[in-house]
């Protein structure tokens, strides 16, 4: 692995042939080259071809009072074939019906070794099958477009500059016994608590990255290591109401995890929480003053401003509204928090006052440098995460193409810093909390320290919330109160 | 026409479908199911049928499904058994007979499926994927491909006109609904006088655009 200064001036080489030494950089250059020329009689040649590939070399295992409940240990390569055919204005993308079609060839799993003629040999059925796909889709997307009264005309796809940026990923180093025996004593803590109902210790390593090659000459291998300790646990209270909570330590690999005796603490806390939430009087419907604090805070504005930055695009020939929409579209300029407000958000930081931050990258999924965006300066809305799907008044990546979507990527944020202008020490938030409650004459007010996001709710759980709802799932429920915890309403 | 499941092995090729005790963790036995043609018995599990209160060790599954009852070794034997030469003799002199320019000769299926339930239809389709024609006129066997073979069990089986001397393994995975076990099919060649076979269904796709990448390889790297 580079170092990070060199890797900065590594960045953005316009590359024309790049000598790739992997040799699966190098099937994938080659049969990018080639596909540009796919061709059926009286139809288009593409006008982009791009590989995307995700690689993961994972370890996981999961232990409940002191015994394992599973091990794995994994490695997948998952490629994505993206073949656009029109141009940049019109292609077969952004379309509601243009799914299925092209030949089906039973390939099974990507290869894992990096033998060139079976990684070549892959990529050219794929990709023949995708192409036939996508001129059927354009066709069907003509005859469509006919049919529907277009309001805007956006382009199908943004140009982008050719990046070039190589990190080969690291093997996944971890001894598999130590971490076996961690997880199964950690797993332990719970057999001195009888009221928590269900317990378990889940341990997870990946390291791996993905790959972008497309015919514009990008080349770009992009590490992403990640480790985790989570434990979760279940009680119920006398009236049958289940509680949850979870504790998650996060690193950037196994060997920055915390260290065994913090990590018994964080559970211990966590189930003496959950035991006294569960005797806990039952919360009531509560209009007043709420102070967030901890963890609560940036998870609230995760929640709430994340998925609103970015803004997705309906699908031409979509019936009703199809994919979720912004309630910030259309809103730049205006203003979305109090004016003392800036958010900012920053993949070039790697760490925060000495720890690691997980949204710091250097390439996303379309082969896009992404810099700082300061999304909101003085409470206006200043910009949105963008990806190279242009959407309502924008076109142009700033790099923010971090998850796949529906035919093109989502826009997700990297590192979001929310600052302040008008800061209180921490010690005087609670006072200031108790003024708005006495101001207000009311008898209590709330400290919520805590959200559960992202939710750590089961499946079974999650659909009973859905049923009970009708279509709103509120996975931001406060877990814990403070004086006096209280259970949500 | 007998299931075994206590033969590790026959003639020193080893049975798939062999074990001491079934997922009901009752002994493993042998079963004489058809003798002389004549049905005998059925394979059991411990639900009892009508007519059969015991289990004879034949109770199968798949892990976390629950056990039905499933076959195990399954050894066909003959008693009008010849050499391959004379069969195949057999089958040039039915071809004549029957007036018919070749008959089929079926070295090797990939698997198939039967259904007997009451409500369905009675009927059975196996996949071949080694076919030959032999010709009556002595030309060379020749090699076709798309054809299935589909039929009624029970009046296939009757067309049987002889077998082999020499019996034959086949090791596989038999599929119901509790899900998929181990067995052994051991069975001589048999000459049957008529058999249905139908078209396969076939994919229309047009073949890969670009040739392979291989042939292309004058000035890639090859690694």
């Amino acid at each position: 692995m580079l170092a990070g200064g060199a890797m900065a001036a590594a960045v953005l080489v316009l590359c024309a042939q790049a000598p790739a030494a992997d040799p699966l950089l190098q099937a994938m250059h080659d049969e990018v080259d080639r596909s540009v020329k796919l061709k059926l009689p009286d139809l288009e040649q593409p006008y982009f071809v791009e590989y995307l590939l995700d690689e993961s070399d994972s370890f996981s295992v999961s232990a409940s009072l002191g015994g394992l409940l599973s091990r794995s240990r994994d490695h997948f390569r998952l490629p994505e074939v993206h073949v656009r055919v029109g141009d940049y204005k019109f292609d077969n993308t952004n379309f509601a019906g243009g799914g299925g079609g092209g030949s089906r060839y039973d390939l099974e799993n990507f290869p894992l070794d990096n033998a060139y003629p079976v990684l070549r040999r892959y990529l050219w059925l794929e990709t023949d099958s995708v192409y036939k796909g996508a001129v059927e889709a354009i066709s069907r997307k003509r005859a469509a477009m006919r049919n529907i009264n277009q309001s805007d005309q956006l382009n199908d796809f943004a140009h982008a500059e050719p990046v070039h940026l190589i990190q080969p990923f690291q093997k996944l180093a971890l001894d598999e016994k130590t971490w076996l025996g961690r997880t199964r004593t950690l797993s332990a803590v719970f057999t001195q608590y009888p009221d928590v109902k269900t317990s378990e210790v889940e341990l997870h390593a990946d390291n791996g990255g993905y790959y972008v090659v497309n015919s514009e000459g990008t080349e770009v291998q992009v590490q992403e290591n990640v480790a985790f300790l989570r434990a979760s646990v279940t009680a119920q209270s006398a009236d049958g109401m289940t509680l949850h909570d979870a504790v998650t330590f996060h690193a950037l690999d196994v060997g920055h995890l915390p260290s065994e005796e913090e990590m018994t603490r964080g559970l211990t806390k966590m189930a003496d929480n959950l035991v006294a939430l569960a005797r806990a009087p039952k919360g009531e419907d509560y209009n007043g003053p709420v102070l967030f604090e901890g963890d609560a805070s940036p998870q609230i504005f995760a929640e709430l401003l994340a998925r609103n930055l970015a803004l997705s695009r309906t699908p031409a020939g979509a019936r009703g509204g199809a994919g979720q929409s912004s309630e910030f579209e259309g809103r730049m300029g205006s203003r979305i928090l109090p004016d003392t407000f800036d958010v900012v958000d920053d993949p070039t930081q790697k760490e925060w006052r000495g720890k690691a931050l997980f949204g710091s990258y250097q390439v996303d999924r379309e082969g896009v440098i992404p810099k700082p965006l300061h999304l909101v300066e003085k409470g206006a809305l200043k910009g949105y995460l963008l990806t190279r799907q242009p959407v309502r008044g924008f076109e142009g990546s700033n790099g923010r193409a971090r998850l796949p979507g529906f035919q093109a990527n989502t826009a997700d944020i990297s590192n979001l810093f929310i600052g302040s202008s008008e800061t209180l020490p921490a010690a005087d938030m609670k006072k200031k909390l108790i003024e708005l409650i006495q101001a207000r004459n009311k008898p209590y007010g709330i400290i919520v320290r805590k959200m559960d996001f992202p939710s750590t709710a089961t499946r079974g759980e999650l659909v009973r919330m859905l049923q009970a709802e009708q279509g709103t799932v509120h996975p931001e429920q406060p877990a814990a109160g403070v004086q006096g915890v209280s259970r949500r309403p | 026409m007998l299931f075994d499941p206590t033969r590790r092995k026959i003639d020193g090729v080893d049975l798939n479908g062999w074990y001491d005790y079934d997922d009901e963790g009752v002994k493993g036995q042998p079963v004489l199911a058809v003798d002389k043609g004549v049905l005998k018995t059925f394979l059991m599990s411990r639900s009892p049928i009508k007519g059969v209160d015991h289990s004879n060790g034949h109770g199968r599954r798949q892990p976390g499904l629950e056990p039905v009852s499933r076959q195990s070794n399954l050894i066909v034997e003959s008693s009008n058994a010849v050499s391959d030469a004379k069969l195949r003799q057999m089958l040039l002199d039915e071809v004549k007979r029957q007036g018919k320019p070749y008959g089929l000769y079926f070295r090797d299926i990939t698997g198939g499926f039967t259904t007997t339930g009451r409500a369905g239809l009675q009927a059975f389709k196996v996949i071949p994927v080694i076919v030959y024609r032999v010709y009556l006129d002595g030309r060379p066997d020749e090699l076709v491909r798309g054809a299935d073979i589909v039929g009624t069990p029970l009046a296939s089986f009757s067309k049987i006109l002889a077998t082999s001397d020499k019996t034959e393994v086949f090791n596989g995975y038999c599929g119901a609904e509790s899900g998929s076990v181990p067995v052994s099919a051991v069975s001589p060649a048999v000459l049957v006088s008529e058999i249905e076979i139908e078209k396969k269904a076939k994919s229309n796709d047009r073949p890969p655009l670009l040739p392979e990448p291989a042939s292309m390889e004058g000035k890639g790297v090859a690694k």
